[in-house]
């Protein structure tokens, strides 16, 4: 008969994840980091856009006659 | 003209609604969606960092199945499949975190974001479904859809990143993994092999190199404990005791079992050389006295060249014990009991550093008469040479040459009454049928009784270097014949088993198993005797 014996991870198992929770942890910083850094830039981008969009719109000829 | 009017009406109101949606599109929706999607992009980046975050974790309660010792033992850990189809399936013990548990993991990651993004493609179907109208349908497909596609390119833009690092992650530690892995298994291979290492069992006689360790605390049987899948240097028993890989450091630190039928093996099975040896022969030849005088002589003769004969299993040392006491007082051996199979007799030897197992077996005359009787001697499948054991009383014309003593002498001698030729055609005739190839063994024939036929005029001719024309002279000529024809190498003695033969000498009863041993790559002494020089030197 065999003994059921624990069923919650072994050290060996929580050491590996604690190794890709780093790797995760890292890749979302970085990210984070990455962002943040370009925010200012994603800001003016998203406003030039946006003004491109209604320039366009202002420079279209809305006479019907 | 109403309908003129009409037409011009419907023209200017179609033209406000243009202009009016233009203006919506342009003014209000295309500059709200060059700020909803990026950051419903980088919303969908953030999410696919933090679902294998909360997966590994274990933190939602999204913690992927692990995989236990008992999915390993049910075949449920998703390990491959074994190469050989074993009876017993894998061991109780948990597998390597890279080889099981790391593909559960990784899948998980990757699945809960499917999933969540799923639970949220639901919600704008539902939403669709709710408002079955134009402007609902507008809002589903131009806001809701569009920020939604972004969410999810995010996350599993993401989550396909985190997944591809983590993957190499893995594999570059599953590399080093594999080299201790092979490294490890490879060396304790190369030992064993280099030492001819096995281990036989004591009683069911099965041979393997690699035997069963039995946990040393829940005794779960571990039938393969080398290196692999469930452990490189340790591996975890199902009841969390921690074992090693190696049958070489596992032989010291567990017990040894045999994989067949589980019973403990002896000390050192598996790591040693082992050397086994049985001895065959009539009933009432004088196999064990030949064996007890045998092992005296032969501790004797190792202890003299600074070697070593030790028993370390009780059994094997109660019976040496009462040997040595037989031997020494000179009293009768007991018969040994018909139909029981024998157990070896195992000595440690001990020459320099190097060690090894020697099993003697002994089974009683009875097996050896008839072909029926001797299936269960398994031990002769595997064995490394033989020893044939002659009573020289039992030859028909050394009963003719003793004359008028020859009762007297036959009762003192308790000679054999089987014909050794029968017993020697009915050994090798079995040996043959169980495919075991009789020519690339070795056969000692020993001529026992010596010392209560030396002085009587049949063995005015026997000496050391001429056993075996003594023995054609004697009538076994074909006796002779058959065992030089049937074996690689025969070698004739004639022994003593009396405490008085010292080791070394010609008679020595150590002399059969020593050469054996030495052919088996066990040299106890630097030059093994010979009885014929021994005999020239004597002379």
């Amino acid at each position: 008969m065999t003994t059921p014996g624990p069923r919650h991870p072994t050290i060996s198992y929580l050491v590996h994840r604690g190794v890709l929770i780093g790797i995760v942890l890292t890749i979302t910083l970085s990210t984070g980091f990455l962002v943040l850094s370009a925010a200012a830039d994603l800001q003016l981008w998203v406003i030039s856009a946006i003004q491109a969009a209604r320039d366009e719109w202002t420079s279209w000829n809305w006479s019907l006659w | 003209m109403p309908y003129l009017l009409a037409f011009i009406a419907a023209l200017v109101a179609l033209y406000v609604l243009v202009w009016l949606t233009v203006a919506a599109v342009m003014w209000f929706l295309i500059p709200a969606m060059l700020i909803v999607l990026p950051i419903g992009l980088l919303a969908g980046v953030f999410w696919g960092c933090t679902v294998p975050l909360l997966t590994l974790t274990g933190l939602r309660g999204w913690q992927p199945r692990t995989i236990t010792a008992q999915d390993v033992k049910q075949g449920t850990s998703n390990l491959p499949k074994l190469r050989q189809d074993s009876p017993f399936g894998r061991d109780p013990a948990w597998p390597s975190y890279l080889v099981a548990q790391s593909r559960v993991d990784l899948r998980e990651m990757w699945h809960r974001t499917l999933r969540t993004l799923g639970v949220g493609w639901d919600k704008c179907r539902k939403f669709g479904d709710q408002r079955d109208n134009l402007v609902g349908r507008a809002v589903l497909v131009i806001v809701l859809c569009p920020t939604w596609l972004m969410v999810s390119v995010g996350a599993l833009g993401a989550t396909a990143m985190i997944l591809l690092l983590c993957l190499s992650a893995l594999l570059v530690v599953m590399t080093g993994w594999l080299l201790v892995t092979g490294l490890l298994r490879g060396g304790d291979y190369l030992v064993r092999r280099l030492r001819r290492a096995s281990g036989s069992c004591q009683s069911c006689y099965y041979v393997s190199s690699l035997p069963a360790f039995p946990c040393a605390r829940c005794g779960e049987m571990h039938r393969d404990i080398r290196p692999g899948l469930l452990g490189a240097v340790w591996r975890r028993c199902i009841c969390d005791a921690l074992l090693p890989t190696t049958v070489l450091r596992a032989a010291f630190q567990l017990q040894t079992s045999c994989p067949n039928c589980l019973e403990l093996l002896r000390a050192g099975a598996a790591v040693h050389r082992d050397v086994r040896l049985p001895v065959f022969g009539p009933v009432s030849a004088g196999k064990t006295r030949l064996v007890y005088a045998g092992l005296l002589a032969l501790r004797d003769q190792a202890a003299a060249a600074g070697a070593s004969v030790d028993f370390a299993d009780e059994q094997s040392k109660r019976a040496f014990e009462h040997g040595v006491e037989i031997i020494s007082t000179g009293s009768d051996t007991a018969k040994t009991p018909a139909g029981q199979l024998p157990t070896a007799i195992t000595a440690q030897v001990t020459v320099a550093r190097r060690k090894a197992l020697l099993h003697l077996f002994d089974a009683a005359g009875e097996f050896y008469i008839d072909r029926g009787d001797n299936s269960e001697l398994l031990f002769l499948d595997h064995a490394q040479g033989l020893v044939f054991v002659v009573d020289p009383f039992s030859i028909p014309w050394v009963q003719d040459q003793l004359g008028g003593r020859g009762q007297v002498m036959l009762a003192r001698a308790n000679a054999a009454v089987d014909d050794p030729e029968q017993v020697y055609h009915v050994t090798a005739g079995r040996l043959r049928d169980y495919g075991v190839q009789t020519s690339n063994q070795r056969l000692a024939i020993a001529v026992v009784k010596a010392d209560l036929l030396v002085d009587l005029p049949p063995a005015q001719d026997l000496r050391p270097d001429r056993v075996r024309e003594w023995l054609q002279e004697a009538g076994l000529d074909n006796l002779v014949l058959a065992a030089e024809r049937d074996f690689a190498e025969v070698r004739y003695f004639v022994v003593a088993s009396v405490h008085s033969a010292r080791a070394g000498s010609p008679m020595s009863p150590a002399n059969p198993f020593a050469w054996l041993m030495a052919r088996a790559g066990l040299q106890l002494l630097p030059g093994e005797p010979d009885p014929t020089k021994q005999t020239e030197e004597a002379a």
